[in-house]
């Protein structure tokens, strides 16, 4: 029984660890790139955005 | 049970190894702040001579230094590997024996928002520093047992005073735990870091006048995602630049992240106070509040900390918040790796089964990988590194004798996005990439808006520029001290940041075009700047010399006693 319980989480446990860094994983690869290369317009590249 | 002592030190291995990825691939890693060239020139305003605010002493110049010795590209993956697996095996020192303990705590310290961020917003010098800190509490406990430096001691606080910003956090970590009531150690110990410190606080005395800057909020700690920001300073986030956070921070991960590794620290606090001891335990408790309350004033109250940094001189060291929360790591990991000690223990004793114990311990290791996936792998690729362009070399052998004067790179504007670094941001590499001293705008766009920088010539620069000709730039520019421009031709720009200036072409190519100009003003600096400076790098050199020193003692007492024994 104590054998089973102890699967039981264990299985909880590292299947919501996996399906979590999954899920972190596809949401930042999808992310639109902040990315904001100089031109002719914008002359001075952003170092960085604060919102 | 020899292997399993080495568990610790093969995970804090692979945490790194995993963590850099690509980055440890041929080229260079140049991300926003991070500019490795393959052999940086040692140049005199590196040592802190020149008319800016030197913001890179004294790590400019010990890497100059270093570089002789072992290639740049090398030298910068043995900086941001070593950094990693120092501070890993750092914080397992702090935890006790328990092989769980360590594993937790590895994972803590090195799989952290705030190491992810600054190595992407490429400050590896606090990253140097947040290695050594560790190290420093260790060696802050051994000093005020014994009174004495340790071998290590000099060279840790040398690594981890590479910058202003790392010097003061490292300063403040080894007097918080290391200082004692004696008064001979003391003294020793407060000379040994005012040593390490010299350079970049006599270069920063030097520059009064410009030691003052526009600290608005945007460099304040922030929310990530729905975390709002005091909450992601205690999960040791919360960087000002939004280009710089992982997505998984932006999402519910941030939450789970936190409260879990709230309620393991609530459930550590009693076994982690009672491990470090009293006296260590409440100096980590300070520096701990002190890099949480750093920051977070940074947010709550962004003017005042703007007024502080606009009119005392060296303010501006506090202006990006998030940095400070160095300080408060240590401590996190610590009673984290002990809640979850405890927490695996239970289990053990309600399952009776050391199985349930290992598992739990597994588990907690994981959690933070779990937590921030897209760190992994040079944080998903963003750390590939790049390949100089030809011409860069080219431009460079050309000046091996550079004509007199500094170097002025146009356009006159800070960071680049090049096609050959993968379109990333990066302090643009070209001056450094060189060998002359140079003038370089320190001006920043901040969210499209423009900060104003600390060096007076670069007003004076753009001014120059903005004159009708080619001959009268040239001649305002002489005057500035300038006796070279070279220009990037693939960086697209407006007349205000680049254009013509008249002199004699060295070199002309497909990126990359250099002119010298005809007579450039010397630049002076007086010898009483000069003769301060060298007290201040003397210093910082009799630090190294004590700490080669303990060694040889070290050497030399183990030789005599196996002489002795024989």
């Amino acid at each position: 029984m104590q054998t089973f319980l102890i699967g039981g989480i264990s299985l909880l446990v590292g299947g919501g660890m996996a399906g979590a860094a999954i899920f972190g994983l596809v949401d930042s690869q999808t992310k639109v790139p902040s990315k904001s290369p100089a031109s002719v317009t914008n002359p001075v590249l952003n170092y960085g955005e604060s919102q | 049970m020899r292997a399993l002592r080495a568990v610790p030190a093969a995970w804090a291995c692979a945490l790194a190894l995993l963590m850099l990825g690509p980055a440890l691939g041929r080229g260079f890693v140049l991300t926003f702040d991070m500019v490795w060239v393959p052999d940086l020139a040692v140049r005199s305003d590196f040592l802190g001579l020149g008319p800016a605010l030197p913001r890179a002493v004294p790590s400019d110049l010990v890497v100059a230094l270093l570089d002789q010795v072992l290639p740049g590209m090398l030298l910068q993956k043995v900086v941001l590997l070593g950094a990693l697996v120092a501070g890993g095996l750092g914080i397992a020192r702090l935890v006790g024996r328990s092989v769980l303990a360590q594993l937790v705590a590895i994972s803590v310290y090195v799989w952290s928002p705030y190491v992810v961020e600054r190595l992407w917003l490429g400050h590896w010098p606090v990253l140097l520093c947040w290695a050594a800190l560790p190290w420093l509490v260790r060696e802050g406990v051994r000093h005020r047992d014994d009174g004495r430096i340790g071998a290590a001691l000099p060279f840790l606080l040398l690594i981890g005073s590479l910058s202003a910003n790392a010097g003061l956090m490292s300063a403040v970590t080894l007097l918080a735990v290391g200082l004692t009531a004696r008064r001979g150690p003391a003294v020793r110990l407060v000379l040994l870091v005012a040593a390490a410190n010299a350079p970049w606080v006599v270069a920063g005395l030097l520059h009064t006048g410009s030691a003052t800057t526009a600290a608005t909020g945007v460099f304040a700690l922030r929310g990530e995602g729905s975390l709002p920001a005091p909450l992601a300073a205690l999960s040791s986030g919360g960087i000002w630049n939004a280009a710089v956070v992982p997505g998984s921070r932006e999402t519910v991960l941030a939450w789970v992240s936190l409260l879990v590794l709230l309620a393991l620290a609530a459930a550590g606090v009693r076994s982690a106070w009672r491990r470090l001891g009293g006296r260590t335990a409440w100096a980590l408790l300070a520096l701990w509040g002190t890099g949480i309350g750093l920051a977070v004033w940074s947010w709550a109250a962004p003017g005042s900390l703007g007024w502080f940094a606009a009119h005392v001189p060296g303010g501006g060291l506090l202006r990006d918040g998030s940095r400070a929360l160095a300080l408060a790591a240590p401590l996190t990991a610590v009673m984290v790796a002990a809640g979850a000690e405890r927490v695996a223990e239970r289990a053990r004793v309600a399952a009776g089964e050391v199985a349930v114990r290992v598992l739990v311990g597994v588990g907690a290791a994981l959690f933070p990988l779990a937590m921030l996936p897209d760190a992994a792998w040079g944080i998903s690729g963003e750390l590939a590194p790049a390949t100089y362009p030809d011409e860069y070399a080219q431009v460079r052998e050309l000046l091996a004798q550079p004509p007199p004067g500094d170097l002025l790179v146009l356009p006159f504007t800070s960071y680049r996005a090049p096609e050959w670094n993968h379109g990333r941001r990066v302090l643009d590499p070209l001056p450094r990439y060189l060998q002359p001293n140079y003038v370089v705008s320190d001006e920043l766009a901040v969210d499209g808006r423009i900060l104003p920088g600390e060096d007076p010539r670069t007003p004076e620069v753009l001014d120059a520029l903005a004159e009708p000709d080619a001959e009268s730039r040239a001649r305002e520019l002489e005057a500035l001290g300038i006796g070279m421009v070279a220009r990037e031709l693939d960086v697209p720009s407006t007349p205000e940041y680049d254009a013509p200036v008249a002199g004699r072409t060295l070199f002309h190519g497909t990126q990359l075009e250099l002119v010298a100009l005809a007579a450039p003003v010397d630049r002076e600096t007086t010898s009483g700047s000069r003769a301060v400076v060298a007290v201040a790098w003397t210093a910082f050199a009799s630090v190294a010399l004590v700490g080669g020193w303990n060694v040889f003692h070290i050497i030399w007492r183990a030789n005599t006693r196996k002489r002795r024994r024989r």
